[in-house]
C-alpha cells in the first residue's frame, strides 16, 4: 500500500445517462408520500402515531390467531366461530383506527408541501399537477390498504394454516381475495376525500386532523337527529356509516351495519355506493381546482 | 440571433390591474445572463413564464426552441430553478431532499442519491447534508436551493435572487458558485436587483423596469463608452467652455468633466484645451459606465 495520499477534486459531473419517464417520477412521489405518512427517514417522534395505530390495528388479528391456536382441540369450534370476529367484523373493529390514521396522514401529505412552499420545486419539474395529486392520494391509498389488509391477511392465513387443510381453506375462500381489497377501497373512498379537501385548505396539520375528526363525529350525530325528526334521507350525511354498510354488503353480512342510521331508515346500500362515488368525485374535482391556483 | 436559448415575442402578463410584463421581446444566447431590475420589475414573472409555471396574458416564449406555454414539461426537463423564497420541507435532511429533487428531474433513484451527495459537496454542504433543512441558516438554505436546482444536470438554471438575505461572505461564496456553473457547461439566468452582483458574474444583461424591457445586450456593450473622464484642479468651467467651443459634449459636476466627442481624438483635444486655459489636470481616462449609470439613465429617460 502506498503511503502517499492523493486528493481528487471530482468537481461537477454532468449526468449523461438515460432519464426516467413520468411514471418513474410519479412512483418517486408515491414513495416519498409513503415515507412521510409512516415517518420514515424522519425523527422518532414522527413515527409514534402512525406506527402506534398500525400496531393497534394488527394486534387483535395476531391475538385472534393466537387464541385459535390456544383453543384448538378443545372441541368448542362452533362456539368460538361466534366469538371470534370474521373479516367483515374486523373491518368494523379497526374502522375507527383507520379513520384516525387517515385523519393524521392526509394533512401530512398535503400541508407541509404547501406551507413550506415545496410546491414550487414540484412546479419546476417535468410533472403535471395531476401527477402530483395522483401520487399523493396514491401514497395514502397504498398505506391505508396495507393498514387494512395486513390484519386481514394474518387472519386469512392463520385460519388457513390452523385448518390443517391449507389448500382447501384457500380455495374454499377465494371470494375473500376480492372482498377484502374491496372493503379497503370502501373504507378509503369514504374517508379520504373529505380529509384531503380539509388538508388542501388548512395551514396546520393538527388543525386539519381536528377539523376532520370533529366534522365526521358531528355530522354523524346531526344525521341521526335529523333523520329521526325531519326526514329519513338526512341519514346519508353520516359518512362513516356508508363504509360500514358497503362492507356489510360486500361480505354479505348486513348485520354488522344494523346499528347505523342508514339501515334504521331503510336506505339501500346502493345509495351508499352512490354517495361514496359522489364524495370521491367531488373531492377529486375540488382538490384539482384548489391546487390549480397554487401550482 | 440564431443561437438564442431563450426567446420571447410580445410577452405580456397582467395580474388584475397590475401589468407585470409589457410587450417584452427577447433573444438571449447561452452563457451567464443577468436579469436586472428593481423589486416588482417583472423578473420573477418572466422566470415563471419561461418555466411554464405562469401562462402569459399575451405573446410567446421559447426555451431551447420549445414553447414554454405548450410544452412546459419538455422545457422543465432541461431547466433547473432556484426560487427566491424557501422551498424546503423542514423535517427532511438535505441529502434526502436533494436526492428526491433529482428523481423528480428524471434521474434514476440510485444515481440520484450519488449525485445529491456530490452536488451538496460542491455547494459546500458536505458536512451538513444529513441535517434537517429546518435547522439550516439562510446561507445554507440558499446553497441547498442551488443544489436542488442543478442536481439533475440541467442545461439552463434559472436563479431567482440567489444572493438575497446573505451576509457579505455568503454573497461572495454564492457569486463564486454561480461563476463556476458556467464552467460546468450550464447556462445561467441570474435575477437580481443588486447591479454589482450582475456585473461580477454575467456576460449578458436583460434589464427590466416596471415590466418593460430596457436593455437586452452583452454587458461589454453596455459598459462600452466613448466618454473620457477628466478630473481637474481648480475651476473646471474654462476648460468645459473650451471643449464645448470645439464641438465636444461636456457634462461637468464639481471638478469632474465627462467629455464625449463624435469625431477625432478626445484625449488630444482635452490636452490642448487644458493647456490653453491653464487648467491643472489631476487624472484622465476612459469613463467606465456601470450598470447603475445605465439603469438610472434609462429610468430618467423614460420618466
Amino acid at each position: 500500500m502506498s503511503s502517499e495520499g492523493a486528493i481528487f477534486d471530482l468537481d461537477y459531473r454532468r449526468y449523461e445517462g438515460e432519464r426516467t419517464g413520468r411514471s418513474k417520477i410519479r412512483w418517486a412521489m408515491v414513495r416519498d408520500g409513503v415515507r412521510k405518512v409512516l415517518g420514515l427517514r424522519r425523527r422518532a417522534r414522527r413515527k409514534v402515531l402512525p406506527w402506534g395505530l398500525i400496531i393497534l390495528a394488527v394486534l387483535p388479528a395476531v391475538a385472534i390467531v393466537g387464541f385459535r391456536v390456544f383453543t384448538e382441540g378443545l372441541g368448542a369450534d362452533e362456539l368460538l366461530e361466534d366469538l371470534i370476529p370474521g373479516h367483515a367484523d374486523y373491518f368494523q373493529l379497526t374502522f375507527q383506527l383507520t379513520f384516525l390514521f387517515i385523519a393524521l396522514s392526509a394533512p401530512e401529505l398535503l400541508i407541509p408541501d404547501r406551507v413550506s412552499n415545496v410546491l414550487t420545486v414540484y412546479a419546476s419539474r417535468p410533472l403535471t399537477l395531476a401527477d402530483y395529486l395522483v401520487a399523493r392520494v396514491g401514497a395514502l391509498m397504498l398505506v391505508v390498504f396495507a393498514f387494512t389488509l395486513l390484519p386481514q391477511v394474518i387472519i386469512y392465513l392463520g385460519g388457513a394454516i390452523l385448518s390443517g387443510q391449507f389448500v382447501d381453506h384457500v380455495t374454499g375462500n377465494l371470494d375473500l381475495l376480492w372482498k377484502i381489497p374491496s372493503g379497503s377501497v370502501a373504507v378509503f373512498a369514504t374517508q379520504a376525500g373529505i380529509a384531503f379537501i380539509i388538508s388542501a385548505f388548512a395551514r396546520r396539520r393538527g388543525l386539519a386532523a381536528g377539523i376532520y375528526i370533529g366534522f365526521t363525529i358531528i355530522s354523524a350525530g346531526v344525521a341521526v337527529a335529523l333523520a329521526e325528526n325531519v326526514n329519513r334521507w338526512f341519514a346519508v350525511i353520516n359518512l362513516q356509516a356508508h363504509a360500514i354498510v358497503l362492507i356489510g354488503k360486500i361480505f354479505n353480512e348486513p348485520e354488522i351495519s344494523q346499528d347505523t342510521a342508514l339501515v334504521e331508515q331503510h336506505i339501500s346500500p346502493w345509495v351508499s355506493l352512490l354517495v361514496v362515488i359522489a364524495i370521491a368525485t367531488a373531492a377529486a374535482g375540488l382538490l384539482y381546482r384548489r391546487y390549480r391556483r397554487l401550482m | 440571433m440564431t443561437d438564442a436559448i431563450i426567446s420571447a415575442a410580445g410577452l405580456n402578463m397582467a395580474f388584475g390591474p397590475v401589468q407585470a410584463l409589457q410587450d417584452v421581446d427577447l433573444q438571449v444566447p447561452a452563457g451567464r445572463i443577468g436579469l436586472v431590475g428593481a423589486n416588482g420589475a417583472g423578473k420573477s414573472t418572466l422566470i415563471k413564464i419561461l418555466l411554464g409555471m405562469l401562462k402569459p396574458s399575451g405573446g410567446v416564449s421559447e426555451v431551447f426552441g420549445t414553447s414554454a406555454q405548450h410544452h412546459p414539461l419538455a422545457v422543465r426537463s432541461r431547466v433547473g430553478y432556484m426560487p427566491e423564497g424557501d422551498c424546503f420541507p423542514p423535517d427532511q435532511s438535505a441529502a434526502d431532499f436533494v436526492s428526491y429533487a433529482a428523481e423528480l428531474g428524471g434521474l434514476p433513484a440510485t444515481e440520484s442519491r450519488q449525485r445529491a451527495s456530490e452536488v451538496l459537496t460542491l455547494v459546500g454542504l458536505a458536512e451538513e447534508r444529513f441535517r434537517n433543512l429546518g435547522e439550516f441558516s439562510t446561507g445554507m438554505k440558499q446553497r441547498a436551493k442551488l443544489a436542488q436546482a442543478i442536481v439533475h444536470s440541467p442545461e439552463l438554471v434559472l436563479l431567482d435572487e440567489p444572493a438575497s438575505g446573505l451576509d457579505p461572505d455568503g454573497r461572495e461564496d454564492m457569486l463564486n458558485l454561480i461563476n463556476r456553473l458556467g464552467e460546468f457547461g450550464m447556462s445561467v439566468v441570474f435575477s437580481s436587483h443588486v447591479l454589482g452582483d450582475i456585473e461580477r458574474t454575467c456576460d449578458w444583461v436583460v434589464m427590466l423596469n416596471e415590466g418593460r424591457l430596457l436593455r437586452n445586450e452583452p454587458l461589454a456593450a453596455i459598459r462600452a463608452s466613448n466618454a473620457v473622464q477628466v478630473v481637474v484642479l481648480g475651476d473646471p468651467n474654462p476648460a468645459a467652455e473650451g471643449l464645448r467651443a470645439r464641438g465636444a459634449l461636456v457634462t461637468a459636476s464639481d471638478r469632474v468633466l465627462d467629455v464625449e466627442l463624435s469625431e477625432g481624438d478626445a484625449f488630444v483635444m482635452i490636452r490642448d484645451v487644458l493647456a490653453e486655459t491653464g487648467t491643472g489636470l489631476r487624472s484622465m481616462g476612459a469613463k467606465q459606465t456601470t450598470l447603475e449609470d445605465v439603469y438610472l439613465a434609462e429610468e430618467e429617460f423614460r420618466t
